[in-house]
């Protein structure tokens, strides 16, 4: 009250200016107040604008980061697939088998691929190879659709769902399934068309997208291809079934056809050592007489008695030469010959058959030549192959005629050695050539109806030079020569 | 040779019976004659469950069988895609119950959890479960939290339901779909950790309106809660519908400075957020977001804190299949840096699912996630 008063009692304008005074401090406070809350609006109406940014941030964030997600999803899930065609291509590429084939595509396969029902409906029978997941009147939907529409379905390579829902004609036919999504696929058998392969209610989040048609149609050329393997290799199989159903046939033929030859030619071999070994004995006594008789031991002889003895010791020599070839031969084909093959130096066998040889070839002024090293070890019965070159030899001076010449060569060749006897004759014809070493094979030339012989020699060589396990054959040319070529194997 | 309290092994062999024979072999050679009270098992599909049973019951004559199946497994440092993984606790001062039931009403679960921990004396306890595809969630919440109170120790596997695969379980003779447990009793020691990686992004919301089942949302900021996705994604939202990409973003609910995450499973046609767990509304949100770095390095971090230079005797995993399509090849490596810290001295099995239920340490409740690495960490003793 006190301080009222003493207000009271000062000058009115005094009191005036203390009013005016609070009024400017309070004007200049208020408008400090009013600043400050501008600013503070302002502050808020940055860290709006920044925490709006920050939100259109996060925007830019999500989205760039699901499109990142998708993206990696959908490498993931190509390469998903890659794998599984991989895996499926991989266990089923040596099958060949129909039912083994189709037994790889399970329900997880189909999974796998993004879809929970498949059907594979043979063409044109429409029989129900395989079923995954599918009702019966499903089925018979697919086969109406199948029938209605299978021109559109033969010529494309994929046929999705989409093609068919807004087809009036078909609705019937769709019935339950016109509400799923599918997807069908003619698999080819070389040129037809061997099913229809259909896979239905996808599981993936995205649906069916061009990636599972692709992968479908991947699939069923693939089977289509498997198929047309199977087809092959069954037509292959029959075909290989047959041919060696012939072979054992024919084989058994000639096997009986072998039997019968050996056994004739056992019977052949027989016969004629029998034969030749009967024959033998009384031809001795007869030599021994003829001789006795041509030496004029039994006393003088009337010289056309004489002359006719003569030509009867001389063929009996020949019968006496041929028994005795026949009777080698019989005993070689027989194995009753114990054959001692041995390392043998064949140019010391040679060199004693040419020592042989050397009064005829004289007499006949024929050239004897011997084309050999000093020395070749090989493996041979020393008795036989002296045997073949006595025979080949005396075949070659036979043949070759006056001032001729004949060679021995012999030369080692890798792990054989071929030793050759040439003559400068009058030579073979290629038939010839073929059957000269036929037992009593003669060839058919003038020459040869003059000289002597039996047609056993060279067969007596062949069947020699065979127990040896060796080769000979013979190449010749009418008029210029013939030579022999045989091989005996090198003593290492 | 024989003197190891507990064991683990894992077999790849192709026919179910000989995988069995496999395992037991290892297991017995670890340790020896001694009785076995728990045979946890996981095992992948295509292995026959009937199998697994009876072979077990001969080779290995456990107290209790407890087998999962899941779509991959944990053994040590490597991820199983193939194959069946065991571990097996000796009698050793432990005690397990074990209980099966089909389907999960609150009263039938209060009660088979209550007459199990009744019998349980020991100090330390902690639960073991298996959710299969039909079980509801929030019921077996509910009957847990009743019969066991909040302050429990409470893992769990839980499984969708998938195409054309049955979750199956084997909880001694019964080889059924449904809700498995297993009680455990002891002297040992048990921790436990949950393994996130998500950052929040974007303004925060509010969940407004939640189903009465309490796994929808149906309101966020008093709009259809899919609108929330549209915001973000504009024009791409029917994208993201359509190809299920709600399971990269889950929606991040604030709890004591962390975030439950929760699974969006689907948006529904009134764009209402189809998802797994125990919703409440009016809580503060964001949508979250994951990179293979984040979740590598919050593994590498939380199993570092808890490592500490102690070690443990086992770690039993429950990892998020949610996570592993986050990781790709790099979920490998999650495991291999995991076994890594954990060390030589620590055995590691687990398996994935598709949401985990494990204690809260903050709000001493059970909380479902559904992108978190959850782990149990086990050593014998009296601590």
């Amino acid at each position: 009250m006190g301080i009222i008063k003493l207000i009271l009692q000062l000058n009115p304008y005094i009191l005036l200016g203390c009013a005016l005074g609070i009024i400017i401090f309070l004007v200049f406070y208020l408008l400090s107040k009013l600043q400050k809350i501008k600013l503070l609006n302002d502050n808020i109406s940055q860290l709006y604008r920044e925490l709006q940014e920050l939100d259109n941030q996060a925007k830019l964030i999500i989205q760039s980061d699901m499109e990142l997600k998708l993206y990696q999803e959908d490498v993931e899930d190509k390469l998903k697939k890659l794998t599984l065609l991989r895996t499926l291509i991989s266990s089923s590429i040596s099958i060949l088998d129909e039912e083994e084939l189709f037994s790889k595509i399970d329900e997880e396969l189909i999974n796998n691929l993004g879809f929970k029902k498949s059907l594979l409906i043979l063409y044109p029978t429409k029989e129900t190879k395989l079923n995954i997941n599918f009702t019966s009147s499903q089925i018979e939907g697919f086969k109406d659709l199948i029938t209605h529409s299978f021109e559109l379905i033969k010529t494309s390579s994929v046929t999705s769902y989409k093609t068919f829902v807004h087809k009036e004609e078909l609705k019937e036919s769709l019935g339950e399934i016109v509400n799923q999504d599918f997807l069908l696929a003619p698999i080819r058998m070389g040129k037809n068309i061997y099913g229809i392969f259909i896979l239905a209610n996808c599981i993936l989040p995205r649906g069916v997208t061009a990636a599972e048609e692709e992968i479908f149609y991947i699939i069923c050329m693939y089977l289509g291809q498997c198929l047309d393997n199977i087809k092959l290799f069954e037509s292959l199989y029959k075909a290989s079934e047959e041919l060696e159903s012939k072979v054992k046939e024919k084989t058994f033929q000639l096997k009986k056809s072998l039997d019968e030859i050996k056994a004739i030619s056992k019977l052949k071999s027989e016969f004629i050592s029998g034969v030749s070994h009967e024959l033998r004995t009384p031809l001795t006594s007869i030599k021994g007489f003829s001789s006795l008789l041509v030496a004029e031991k039994f006393g003088t002889l009337p010289e056309e008695a004489k002359e006719r003895l003569k030509k009867i010791d001389t063929n009996v020599d020949k019968l006496v030469n041929m028994v005795n070839t026949l009777l080698d031969i019989s005993r070689i084909e027989s194995k009753k010959v114990e054959i001692k093959i041995t390392p043998t130096n064949i140019v010391k066998i040679i060199k004693d058959v040419k020592d042989f040889f050397m009064p005829q070839v004289n007499s006949k002024n024929i050239n004897l030549v011997l084309n050999t090293p000093n020395y070749l070890d090989v493996y041979a019965d020393n008795n036989l192959i002296e045997r073949v070159f006595i025979n080949i030899i005396n075949n070659a001076i036979k043949f070759t005629p006056q001032g001729g010449t004949i060679t021995v060569g012999c030369t080692p060749k890798d792990t054989h050695a071929l030793i050759s006897v040439s003559d400068t004759g009058c030579g073979m014809t290629k038939v010839d050539c073929e059957k000269i070493f036929q037992e009593f094979y003669r060839a058919d030339n003038a020459l040869n109806k003059k000289v002597q012989g039996t047609g056993l020699g060279l067969s007596l060589v062949k069947k020699i030079i065979d127990t040896h396990g060796e080769n000979i054959w013979v190449e010749s040319e009418l008029n210029k020569g013939t030579t022999f070529y045989f091989t005996l194997k090198l003593v290492k | 040779m024989g003197k190891e309290k507990l064991a683990i092994a894992f077999s790849q062999n192709y026919d179910t019976d000989s995988a069995i024979k496999m395992i037991s072999r290892n297991i017995k050679s670890s340790l020896g004659t001694q009785p076995i009270s728990l045979a946890l098992l996981f095992f992948t599909p295509r292995y026959q469950p009937m199998f697994i049973k009876e072979t077990l019951s001969i080779t290995l004559k456990s107290e209790n069988i407890f087998a999962i199946q899941s779509p991959l497994l944990i053994f040590q440092n490597k991820i199983i895609k193939r194959g069946i993984v065991c571990c097996c606790l000796t009698k050793n001062n432990i005690s397990v119950k074990s209980s099966f039931i089909k389907k999960t009403d609150v009263t039938d679960v209060e009660f088979l959890f209550k007459k199990n921990i009744i019998s349980l004396k020991e100090k330390q306890r902690f639960l073991i479960s298996s959710l299969g595809p039909q079980i509801n969630v929030y019921n077996y919440l509910r009957g847990l939290s009743l019969a066991v109170g909040r302050n429990f120790n409470v893992f769990g596997a839980g499984f969708l339901k998938k195409y054309g695969i049955k979750n199956f379980l084997v909880v001694n003779n019964t080889i059924e779909e449904g809700l498995g447990s297993i009680i455990l009793g002891g002297k040992f020691n048990i921790d436990n950790i949950k393994v996130g990686g998500f950052i929040p992004l974007g303004k925060k919301f509010t969940i407004t309106k939640v189903a009465l089942e309490k796994n929808r949302i149906i309101e966020i900021d008093k709009k259809p809660a899919g609108l929330i996705y549209k915001k973000y994604l504009g024009d791409k939202f029917d994208l993201f519908k359509k190809t299920s990409m709600c399971s990269f973003y889950p929606i991040g609910i604030k709890n004591n400075g962390n975030y439950n995450l929760i699974h969006i499973i689907d948006i529904l046609r009134d764009d209402s957020l189809f998802c797994i767990g125990n919703i409440k509304e009016k809580t503060e949100a964001h949508i979250m977001i994951a990179t293979q770095e984040t979740l590598l390095k919050e593994v590498k971090n939380a199993v570092r804190y808890i490592k500490n230079d102690f070690d443990y005797d086992v770690a039993i995993i429950f990892n998020s299949l949610a996570r592993r399509k986050i990781l790709k090849n790099n979920a490998d490596k999650e495991i291999q840096n995991l076994k890594g810290i954990l060390g030589e001295k620590t055995k590691v099995i687990g398996l994935y699912c598709d949401y985990q239920i494990f204690p809260s340490d903050y709000i001493k409740e059970f909380t479902i996630g559904n992108y978190f690495l959850s782990m149990i960490l086990l050593k014998y003793g009296d601590y």
